[in-house]
């Protein structure tokens, strides 16, 4: 209800967020396998067009941001066969990849509609009818994947506890069984709790503000990486899936495309984040 | 934003959602002229939900001293001086609430905690205010200080156990953008669903009594759940039971309007007002409610309770010409059991509960305990009695 | 402190000297404690017990009223806490981390004598006036 007030709003107003024209990223194919190009360092992203997109702080919902730290997004994007990628690149200085010590993970997120197209469907997050599709990278779950899952005495090595009830051990592995009686959120999978995970990633579906879901099949992959005080990551999806929640791609079309970043140094999490307005994205190849 | 009806500051206040009260509110008495400090609730608390890993620096109860005790570090003082001094005039609460004075970014004013906040959980324990004054306070200009006795004592202090509040106007509810916090329509208890909890921590900012915790473990945030698997059983939850120094009572309340007269927690807030809630201009509506500790300065305790602390104090130090008010204070702590009803059996001289979900007489205590004298010397057994072993 | 349970011990205070980083974890065991030496009855004396309990030594018993002399199991056995002692505190280092500076809670205004100006108001009750 909100999300179309406002976009009726925006409509009336003239006005636009943080971009006034969109802009359209240009996916080329490629003949490059998938897993080199999950590489974001790999050479042949650098004869892919580049985009750059206004990044806004999101002033819509509280709480807002009313001051972003990051501006611009590079964006670039590619095709094989059966999967479309998206790479994101943008400045910051921070690597920050932890969730314990009070802290929050860097990430980012690439938005597609579900159903609809970009006039009916709200940029921010969706609306009940218009689902979006999210792919959402954090840094501490690749941070999990690469170091070891970033538990309680990872963020205090000094730590000392005599036992946790009914658990074999201390180290995160041993919490199983009955253990879990202390931690619901493992027995009832929450996906934040996710100790094992094999992709720094996960794949959502929301209808609005507050409304994002985890889905519980994953058919996309991703990569980060942080260097140089940039960080970039490159999502795989296939153009097709076999889950009815997920937008359905096709090689030769355009479709809307949004994005998202969050600053885990100025405790960035949830709606405190950088977002933009529908932009599009031309999928290259032969349909 | 709507408009709900708080009672505790005797006006209607902004809040994010449409006001709906529970069916039922469970509700918590602590009497803070017999708090100890023993921690037995504390230790109670803890082994019974959050002896897991990531759960390590969690206390879902806490017992700190005040004034100079804090768990996290300066909770109260870090909200008290971001919503700045208050006014009530009388019984109505004339200064802003948490929603009403929140920056315009925000939902409710709050800060979120350093993770070094945590380090300091008995930061404070029985020091004392008033004994430690530097400079010219106590007649010595040479900084030498220290208290002396002058017929008046400047000094004291007093235990202040605390919970998750169940508050009716939750700023943690209302902080978390993903709804992934509940008031339940039964009873009252405000929950976290650790399905839906994304870790934002926005309940921890949002929560003046800082109650959310977040887990490192699972990276999602939990909080006291009132132990609501026994509550549902008509049970009181671990900390109540546990209570050694029996300062504890729970059982449900109702508005004001509807107190039942012989409902012991009605009884206790609404009809003699002797137990009071925990900052209530923040707001929240707070259902833990406190009687204050007799010995202290009234005007520390208006700041922590509200205009009625004089009223309540004065209520609690008559006690002893008012059996009915001693019945019910005389119940904390004697049953596992939610009461629905108490009275005084005035021939037995003696309290008695009604169990809330059979209606049976569960427990009776005498007023006054049973006095027997022996004579030193046992003639029969040829014995003397000694008082110790 | 209360009834703190990690008190030092030998191996501890070893680690503490032997140790690169210093944390007074006992590297044989594996046992932590929460102080670099001593414990939460450090008024006393260290980890050695005050009394001897000699053949000679004259005590009442635990129970009735004789006077005895030598072993006698109490409470704490062999030797009962300590009732009084003279205590000499003498500064050991800065509070601060690394040895440097207050201890984050005087430095935040916190402790007594440490009171910030929020904090004196708070401790008068001056967050909240009465019409």
């Amino acid at each position: 209800m909100k999300n179309t007030l406002f976009l009726s709003a925006l409509a009336l107003l003239g006005l636009t967020g943080p971009a006034l024209a969109q802009t359209t990223i240009e996916s080329k194919p490629t003949r490059t396998s998938l897993d080199e190009m999950l590489k974001p360092g790999h050479q042949e992203w650098q004869s892919m067009p580049e985009s750059t997109i206004k990044m806004a702080p999101q002033n819509i919902a509280k709480p807002m941001l009313s001051k972003g730290t990051f501006q611009e997004l590079k964006v670039r994007s590619s095709v094989t066969k059966n999967w479309l990628l998206i790479r994101m690149e943008w400045e910051d200085p921070n690597a920050d990849a932890e969730l314990t010590r009070g802290e929050f993970s860097d990430a980012c997120a690439v938005q597609f509609c579900a159903k609809g197209d970009a006039k009916d469907t709200s940029p921010f997050m969706g609306n009940p009818g218009k689902p979006v599709h999210i792919l959402h990278w954090k840094a501490i779950w690749q941070a999990d994947i690469e170091l070891g899952y970033r538990d309680v005495e990872h963020g205090y090595p000094n730590m000392y506890v005599d036992y946790y009830p009914l658990a074999e051990g201390k180290k995160t592995e041993d919490i199983k069984g009955p253990a879990l009686q202390y931690n619901p959120a493992r027995s009832l999978n929450n996906p934040m709790s996710l100790t094992q995970r094999k992709q720094p990633m996960e794949e959502l579906v929301a209808v609005g503000f507050g409304s994002a879901t985890s889905q519980a099949h994953l058919d996309a992959k991703a990569n980060g990486q942080h260097s140089n005080k940039k960080w970039s990551v490159v999502f795989a999806r296939p153009l097709e899936t076999p889950d009815p929640s997920d937008s359905q791609l096709k090689a030769g079309s355009s479709v809307p495309i949004a994005f998202a970043l969050w600053d885990g140094a100025t405790r960035n999490r949830g709606g405190r984040k950088h977002y933009c307005m529908w932009q599009t994205l031309k999928i290259g190849g032969t349909p | 934003m709507p408009k709900v009806f708080n009672w505790q500051i005797g006006r209607e206040m902004e809040f994010p959602y449409e006001g709906a009260r529970p069916d039922n509110q469970f509700a918590y008495i602590f009497d803070l002229n017999k708090c100890i400090a023993c921690q037995t609730c504390t230790i109670a608390c803890k082994t019974t939900w959050t002896a897991g890993k990531g759960q390590e620096t969690m206390l879902w109860n806490n017992v700190e001293t005040k004034p100079y005790g804090y768990f996290p570090l300066g909770w109260d003082l870090k909200i008290l001086d971001l919503l700045g001094a208050q006014s009530w005039d009388g019984d109505v609460y004339t200064g802003k609430t948490l929603f009403e004075a929140a920056e315009s970014d925000e939902i409710v004013l709050g800060y979120l905690p350093d993770d070094m906040d945590y380090a300091n959980p008995n930061i404070g324990e029985d020091d004392c205010y008033g004994t430690t004054f530097k400079g010219a306070v106590n007649g010595r200009s040479d900084g030498s200080g220290g208290a002396y006795f002058d017929a008046v004592h400047h000094s004291w202090m007093f235990y202040l156990p605390r919970i998750c509040n169940h508050c009716t106007y939750p700023a943690c509810l209302s902080s978390c953008t993903r709804k992934s916090i509940y008031k339940r329509k039964m009873d009252g208890i405000v929950l976290i669903d650790q399905t839906r909890c994304r870790g934002y921590r926005e309940c921890i900012k949002g929560c003046p009594y800082k109650r959310p915790f977040y887990n490192p473990h699972t990276r999602t945030s939990e909080k006291c759940i009132a132990c609501y698997p026994f509550v549902e059983q008509g049970q009181q939850p671990q900390c109540v039971v546990t209570c050694i120094g029996k300062i504890r009572l729970s059982g449900y309340l109702s508005t004001p309007e509807k107190s039942i007269k012989n409902h012991p927690m009605d009884y206790l807030i609404h009809e003699k007002r002797i137990a009071l809630p925990l900052y209530p201009q923040f707001g929240l509506e707070p259902n833990v409610y406190y009687i204050p500790p007799v010995h202290v300065p009234p005007q520390f305790l208006t700041q922590m309770f509200g205009p009625r602390v004089r009223h309540a104090i004065e209520t609690y130090r008559s006690a002893h010409k008012d059996p009915e008010l001693l019945s019910a204070l005389t119940l904390f702590g004697c049953t596992e059991r939610i009461l629905k009803a108490f009275k005084y059996d005035k021939s037995a001289n003696e309290a008695v509960g009604i169990d809330m979900m059979n209606g049976t007489e569960v427990v009776c205590v005498p007023l006054t305990e049973p006095v027997i004298v022996r004579p030193l010397h046992d003639q029969k057994l040829g014995a003397y009695r000694h008082n110790i072993t | 402190m209360w009834h703190n349970m990690y008190g030092a011990c030998k191996g501890t205070v070893d680690a503490t000297r032997n140790r690169p980083d210093g944390l007074a974890k006992s590297e044989e065991t594996g046992y932590q404690s929460l102080f670099r030496s001593g414990s939460h009855q450090s008024c006393t004396r260290g980890y050695i017990k005050p009394t001897h309990m000699t053949d000679s030594l004259v005590r009442k018993g635990a129970f009735g009223q004789e006077i005895g002399k030598g072993f006698a199991a109490d409470i704490h056995c062999p030797t009962g806490a300590p009732r009084e002692s003279f205590v000499r505190i003498t500064r050991a280092e800065a509070g601060g981390m690394n040895g440097k500076g207050l201890w984050r809670p005087a430095e935040l205004g916190l402790r007594p004598t440490y009171e910030t100006d929020a904090m004196k108001r708070f401790l008068e009750g001056k967050y909240i006036k009465e019409k």
